[in-house]
């Protein structure tokens, strides 16, 4: 974990950190879990579009390989994490400058292959042995929500495969090797035509809350705050909704 | 300043190692090295480095003999195919393996249909994404031995009446003899810290498809103390295998 | 109806080398095939045993075509039967002695047990016996030869081949071992090629020579012919190699109608004798001093070398000299000239010669 600090802190060297406190000029670095990747490349276009001054750089990660690099000492202005675990850890670690906020909220959804060459319809379908199907390894936020998933609706699944991260477990349900994986709504979303994605009841589907918030040793406080308060903001929010989360 | 040199080159190993060293729960360390999680990714890693050597062999140094002394057509262009392997990142290699022969794959396809057998996601993908990254090794171990050392011994053996098997049987492999043990040391060693191909490949599931390198992995986000004890468990395996060997690995470099 | 070996080489081996030779060999015979490196001699002893194909030509053993390229005949080394001892003796180095004398035995599937026997009875005849278990790098470079020697004996061959078997041996040892090689050859009944570029090791090993230049054989025949008569510049250098056959005893030694005093008072019986050009003293007038070994003699030919000269001188002895051309005109040597050429007792070489 520290090695991927190591290489976030180069990188970032390497795009030139300058800017001092008081001013929202300068570099600006979000690290933000995978899934927001689409939302968050869209949020920084705008952001930056009103806020010429400031360059925002993304870093995008598993949420507790981020926690891991804030850990390290990875210089990081911004962190949105896909669940309120890993921020809570990092809060407990003294690393927040004030209180996370609630800013998206993701729920999952089942993928399966465009054509759906095995016929999923819904939950059980994971407890077939016969079915390739994939879930993210446990300990990754959609891992975790997608087995509270599955408990909620009573399902044993038949896994053959926990993937270490979501891209990896989506990318093998739209190459077909995989008939089924549990992702976020804005995974599905975001894969266009490249899977079919079909709904879990709300019922036993997952709140995923999303929080962000502003790192103590952020070296660029004030753009941080706008930054935030972007995110929170109406435009903020249409450009989430666009990209299948809820807002709170 | 040579010492001064050494030194430092010789830091890079150490010190990431007493960094890990200095990590481990040693007090629980009994207990981790035997849950199921540690004892199937031991298995599973064992049973994939083994098979990857043993097939890298029986199909690499006929390979690499045909590399060596025959002259044929695109020969150069097959030496770069087969050392491929060796400067693609795993996950690409992993990635065109899966669009080769997985369920949907090229060949893989063709194969589910007639057989109903997938290689994905079974030992079998392991194995294969295991072997595909380390038999360069030995071919290019092997291939190296055969160019550089004197042909003229087999001439001289077949003047003595023996036929071409026979050569290749007592005079040709007992004086590669040496660069083949490493050779195999080398892939063995390639085979057990593989990860990028495999997790692509094969993906990830206990007592099925994670071995050590995958398990240390996805240990890092849920249970970190049983991924350093995995990763404790893999530099000793390593080290007993280098230490056993050390005389003849020294011998034939 | 040919035994023994017959040979029409005729190949291309490179852009400067063609080889062109003619050669038979009856059983028991020595050829010694006499040459400067680069001839083409190693790689006649290559084509001869199978590793190699020619062009053209024919080439049979003991009545057996082996290689034929206008009918397509062509006979694997295995299958020969032709032993070579190796100019570097190529012994495997990953096996015992006695192993490598084996080989050629497993090779014919003979068990191991018997095999072994062999090997071990043939160690004892070239002198190792007790040594079965070295390995080829504990040897020294005659015991390696030895060993050679052994292995390409042991299957029984139909003809043999050496490549140079001296010269990777020091000069102190070289003696005492073409002793030995002489002896072997001479046990052996197929026909025999020896591969040499020292006159020495022809002379005294080869039933007949033949002088290889170039890929062609240019003379061939026994000493006296080659010394007498040279053809070409390097067989006049072998001949100026003053080589005689000659009979010693009681520290004297006869070549032909002259008599020499040497410094060995122990050797008898035929001998080769050999005076370096350089070590031959010419005098106008006779010889004060201690010289025993001068007479009077007269310049038959000579040959100018850049700043210095050869001169052969006649009867009794005809002899090869070397001086300056300076020293020549000072004497006013040339052809026809009386001189007297003085040799001490030391600088003549003396070796028992078996084939004189």
């Amino acid at each position: 974990m520290s090695k991927a600090a190591l290489l976030l802190w180069f990188t970032l060297l390497a795009a030139g950190c300058s800017g001092g406190s008081g001013a929202t000029e300068g570099t600006l670095i979000v690290s933000a879990a995978a899934s927001l990747t689409d939302a968050f490349m869209e949020m920084e276009t705008e952001f930056e579009s009103t806020h010429t001054d400031v360059n925002v750089i993304l870093n995008f990660a598993a949420s507790s390989t981020i926690r891991e690099q804030i850990f390290e000492g990875a210089p990081v202005d911004v962190f949105a994490s896909a669940d309120p675990a890993n921020m809570d850890r990092v809060a407990q670690a003294g690393e927040l400058d004030g209180d996370p906020t609630i800013f998206a909220i993701n729920r999952m959804e089942i993928a399966v292959p465009p054509d759906n060459p095995a016929g999923i319809t819904g939950l059980t379908d994971f407890g077939r042995g016969e079915l390739l199907v994939g879930l993210c390894a446990e300990g990754v936020p959609c891992g975790d929500h997608a087995r509270r998933v599955l408990d909620n609706a009573g399902v044993t699944p038949d896994t053959d495969t926990n993937e270490p991260d979501v891209r990896a477990l989506l990318a093998k349900i739209q190459l077909g090797e995989l008939d089924a994986g549990i992702v976020y709504r804005t995974d599905v979303a975001a894969a266009d035509d490249t899977v079919l994605g079909i709904a879990i009841p709300d019922a036993v589907n997952v709140d995923a809350r999303y929080p962000i918030a502003i790192l103590a040793n952020a070296s660029n406080r004030e753009g941080a705050e706008s930054f935030v308060d972007f995110v929170v903001s109406e435009a903020g929010r249409s450009i989430l909704t666009r990209h299948g989360f809820s807002t709170p | 300043m040579l010492i001064v040199l050494a030194a430092i080159g010789l830091a890079f190993f150490v010190v990431p190692l007493v960094g890990l060293v200095g990590e481990v729960p040693w007090s629980e360390l009994p207990v981790l090295l035997t849950s199921e999680v540690a004892l199937d990714a031991l298995r599973l890693s064992v049973i994939a480095s083994l098979s990857a050597t043993l097939i890298s062999l029986v199909v690499g140094v006929p390979l690499a003999y045909a590399l060596a002394r025959v002259e044929f057509p695109g020969r150069g262009l097959v030496r770069g195919l087969v050392l491929l392997p060796l400067v693609l990142p795993p996950v690409v290699g992993g990635a065109a393996l899966l669009f080769a022969l997985g369920r949907r794959g090229l060949f893989g396809e063709p194969l589910y249909e007639a057989t109903g057998l997938v290689l994905p996601f079974s030992i079998w993908g392991v194995i294969i994404a295991t072997t595909f990254v380390s038999m360069p090794f030995l071919v290019i171990t092997v291939e190296g031995a055969l160019r550089s050392m004197d042909t003229r011994f087999e001439g001289a053996a077949t003047t003595l009446g023996a036929g071409r098997w026979s050569v290749l049987k007592r005079v040709t492999l007992p004086l590669i003899g040496p660069s083949l043990v490493s050779g195999l040391i080398l892939t063995w060693a390639r085979a057990f810290g593989e990860f990028g191909a495999t997790v692509t490949f094969a993906g990830s599931l206990q007592g099925s498809t994670q071995t050590l390198p995958l398990a240390v992995f996805i240990g890092l986000e849920a249970n970190r103390d049983l991924a350093i004890a995995m990763s404790l468990l893999m530099v000793l395996v390593a080290l007993v295998v280098l230490i056993v060997l050390r005389d003849r690995w020294w011998r034939a470099l | 109806m040919t035994n023994g070996l017959t040979a029409r080489i005729v190949m291309r081996r490179s852009e400067r080398l063609s080889l062109d030779i003619d050669l038979t060999i009856q059983p028991g015979e020595t050829l010694a095939l006499l040459g400067p490196n680069g001839a083409g001699k190693t790689t006649i002893v290559n084509v001869l045993a199978g590793l190699l194909p020619i062009d053209s030509g024919h080439i049979s053993v003991d009545d057996v075509v082996v290689d034929e390229p206008s009918s397509g005949t062509f006979v694997d080394a295995e299958d020969r039967d032709i032993g070579v001892v190796f100019q570097d003796y190529l012994l495997f180095p990953h096996l015992t002695i006695v192993d490598n004398v084996a080989f050629g035995l497993r090779s014919k599937g003979v068990s191991r047990q018997e095999a072994h026997a062999v090997g071990t009875v043939w160690l004892g005849r070239v002198g190792l016996a007790g040594f079965e278990a070295l390995r080829p790098h504990e040897l020294s470079g005659g015991q390696a030869q030895r060993v050679a020697l052994a292995r390409a004996l042991a299957t029984g061959p139909r003809a043999l081949l050496l490549d140079e078997p001296l010269a990777a041996l020091d000069v102190t040892v070289r003696g005492e071992l073409r002793h030995l090689l002489r002896s072997h050859l001479a046990e052996f009944e197929g026909p025999k090629l020896l591969i040499t570029h020292d006159p020495t090791d022809a002379f005294l090993l080869g039933d007949r020579i033949a002088i290889v230049e170039g890929g062609a054989i240019t003379q061939a025949g026994d000493t006296d012919e080659l010394r007498l008569r040279p053809l070409t510049p390097y067989a006049a250098d072998l001949a100026g190699a003053n080589l005689y056959s000659g009979v010693a005893a009681h520290g004297r030694v006869e070549i032909g109608r002259h008599s020499l005093q040497v410094a060995d008072e122990g050797i008898e019986g035929p001998v080769l004798v050999t005076i370096a050009p350089a070590a031959v003293a010419v005098h106008k007038h006779p010889p004060g001093g201690s010289p025993r070994n001068a007479w009077q003699t007269v310049v038959e030919r000579f040959e100018p070398l850049g700043s210095r000269v050869r001169l052969l001188t006649g009867a009794p002895l005809p002899i090869t000299v070397e001086l300056t051309e300076d020293a020549r005109t000072e004497m006013g040597l040339d052809q026809g000239s009386s001189i007297w050429v003085a040799v001490k007792a030391t600088e003549i070489t003396v070796e028992p010669n078996a084939n004189g």
